[in-house]
């Protein structure tokens, strides 16, 4: 069984080496990572079937590494780690999500690397809203490859029969996935401005009206132009009013 | 009449309901039970205060049998009222609750004057009335002094409640849950591949909790300080490696100065956790002590980067804030207005400065 290690902290990867090492010879560390990008990196690349991740990292956590993971069709079995998350660890016994706590107890890993099995996409997700865990990223398909897309770059994410397009700094992407749970999940930063559509806040540079009295919303000074609903005109206008 | 169901709650203490009402849970089968046995109480009560002797016996069946109709129905009534009285406000649903336990005792008593024909009672409408404000009267006493009694102990087990929950959080503060665990598996890494290490690791982390457990009025030296300081950083290095980088700028002869224990270790745990741990590639603390011109006023300053693009979770603000606020009491509670603690931000650096008036002479507390 081929295992990747995942934790910033490199003794924390250390020690879980050197007790996989101690188990029986099935288990086979292919690679360590030490963050959630590289984490992502290796698991494509060296196709893993078990995946010790940390929660905790800075830059991409845990839950999202796994979030972009799983909607790969060979996405390896996933077992968190952390050394302490008052609240979480209430939520992943709620799912049934596995956990080890850290140090971690060389029986318990044994326990959970035999009955490591893939998460369910509702699992994590419900995972994800009860900590209230926001994505950093979108992740895109790209032949196979997962790009990472920083939320940051996203200009808009507009709704397109089955997919959404996405927006973004260097281009255009479709995803599959749902209006509504993006617009839950960045609320801060986006806002709705027509029943198909949503928008980066912080792109928002104005709104026009054309001479059939339809609005649009421009986007990084008219780079970018969406139709706006009548309904999400005042909202529109008053975030921009209150932007000065 | 009057019933008492009150006690009840205060010896039997039944499980408090969680609703913010005032009134115990009357639902519950041992405060019934008591119900009834004070209620008991307090026909026995109005027995033997009753002028009318040789027929005691016969006296106390009925007012027994009065007085546990009223406690009864006042009970009932308040157990299947919760729900809805538990959407007012106490004062509110104190005074609701007690209309309702004297428009119980009016209303049986109305049911008892007509129904029972009770020797000595005088069947004039002007008995009548008086026997119906004579209950009025036992009842509105009765119940005020229940509900207030309710209310009181409603209040007391909320402050206890209130303490209980301050004191964890203080030992919580104290203890720090993330650092320890942390702590522990470092620890546990280092037993193997560096016995030494571990063995430091331990010493430093004797040295941490040995200062959080002290008295927090003690007042230690700037030099300690910092060497508690440097300890914590010792283990957070081996936990995170290069990512955490110091500088230290002690200007000399500072380090005799004497401050609260643990005001430097709190700030800079802070910038580890808020600042270099959510970056991927760390960075630099700096922290720096100097007197100020007018050498009266020690400073001491922590900086940290932090990124303001992804303001983390609100939690950390919140845990930073604690840690803050906690530091800002014990300083207005040493040198009453005379310290200052100065939060800002900019160029993606956070800085905590504080200020504090040279004191060479308090002794160690």
């Amino acid at each position: 069984m081929k295992l990747l290690v995942v934790d910033d902290e490199a003794l924390a990867r250390e020690r879980l080496i050197s007790i996989v090492n101690e188990l029986d010879d099935n288990y086979d560390i292919v690679g360590e990572a030490k963050n959630g990008q590289q984490a992502i990196e290796k698991i494509l690349a060296l196709q893993p079937d078990v995946v010790l991740l940390d929660i905790k990292m800075p830059g991409m956590n845990g839950i999202e590494v796994a979030q972009h993971l799983i909607k790969h069709e060979t996405s390896p079995a996933i077992i968190f780690t952390t050394a302490y998350e008052e609240h979480a660890l209430a939520a992943f016994d709620a799912h049934a999500i596995a956990y080890l706590l850290k140090p971690i107890q060389s029986d318990q890993l044994e326990r959970s690397l035999q009955t490591a099995s893939h998460l369910q996409q509702g699992q994590l997700k419900k995972l994800s809203e009860d900590v209230k865990n926001k994505r950093q990223h979108i992740s895109v398909k790209l032949r196979g490859d997962l790009q990472l897309i920083p939320i940051t770059d996203v200009r808009y994410f507009r709704a397109d029969q089955k997919y959404i397009e996405m927006r973004h700094s260097t281009g255009m992407a479709l995803i599959d996935e749902a209006l509504k749970s993006l617009e839950e999940e960045f609320s801060e930063e986006f806002i709705r401005v027509h029943r198909n559509a949503i928008v980066a806040i912080d792109y928002v540079t104005g709104i026009e009206r054309d001479s059939l009295g339809r609005s649009y919303v421009l986007l990084n000074g008219g780079e970018d132009k969406l139709d706006v609903s009548r309904r999400h005109v005042a909202v529109l206008r008053r975030l921009l009013k209150s932007r000065g | 009449m009057k019933r008492i169901k009150i006690k009840a709650s205060a010896q039997f203490s039944a499980p408090a309901p969680l609703d913010g009402l005032f009134l115990p849970d009357l639902c519950n089968i041992r405060i019934l039970l008591l119900v009834i046995v004070i209620a008991e109480m307090l026909a026995f009560i109005l027995t033997l205060a009753g002028a009318s002797s040789g027929q005691r016996w016969q006296d106390l069946g009925l007012i027994s049998l009065f007085v546990q109709w009223v406690a009864l129905f006042s009970v009932l009534s308040l157990c299947l009222m919760r729900p809805w009285l538990a959407n007012f406000n106490n004062t509110l649903a104190g005074v609701i609750s007690f209309i309702l336990i004297n428009v119980i005792t009016l209303v049986l008593s109305e049911i008892a004057f007509s129904y029972i024909a009770y020797p000595g009672l005088d069947q004039s409408t002007a008995g009548h009335i008086d026997f119906l404000l004579r209950n009025l009267g036992i009842s509105i006493i009765v119940s005020l002094l229940t509900l207030r009694y309710f209310f009181l102990q409603y209040q007391s087990s909320k402050s206890m409640l209130a303490e209980n929950t301050s004191r964890i959080e203080a030992l919580q503060s104290r203890i720090r849950p993330h650092f320890l665990f942390n702590s522990m598996n470092v620890i546990a890494s280092l037993t193997r591949s560096n016995p030494k290490l571990a063995e430091q690791a331990i010493v430093n982390l004797s040295q941490i909790f040995r200062a959080s457990l002290s008295d927090i009025k003690k007042q230690i030296s700037l030099h300690e300080e910092i060497s508690i300081c440097k300890s914590y950083l010792q283990i957070e290095t081996l936990r995170l490696g290069e990512r955490l980088q110091v500088d230290w700028q002690i200007e000399s002869g500072v380090e005799g100065d004497m401050i609260p224990a643990l005001l430097l270790q709190p700030l800079i745990e802070n910038a580890v956790i808020h600042g270099i741990e959510p970056l991927t590639e760390g960075g630099v603390i700096l922290i720096s002590a100097q007197h100020k011109m007018d050498k009266q006023t020690l400073e001491l300053e922590v900086i940290n980067p932090c990124d303001n693009l992804k303001d983390e979770n609100k939690s950390t603000e919140k845990g930073n804030k604690i840690a803050l606020n906690n530091i800002k009491q014990r300083l207005d509670a040493i040198y009453k207005g005379e310290s200052s603690i100065v939060i800002s931000q900019k160029n993606n650096q956070h800085t905590v400065t504080i200020n504090i008036p040279i004191n060479l002479l308090v002794g160690a507390g």
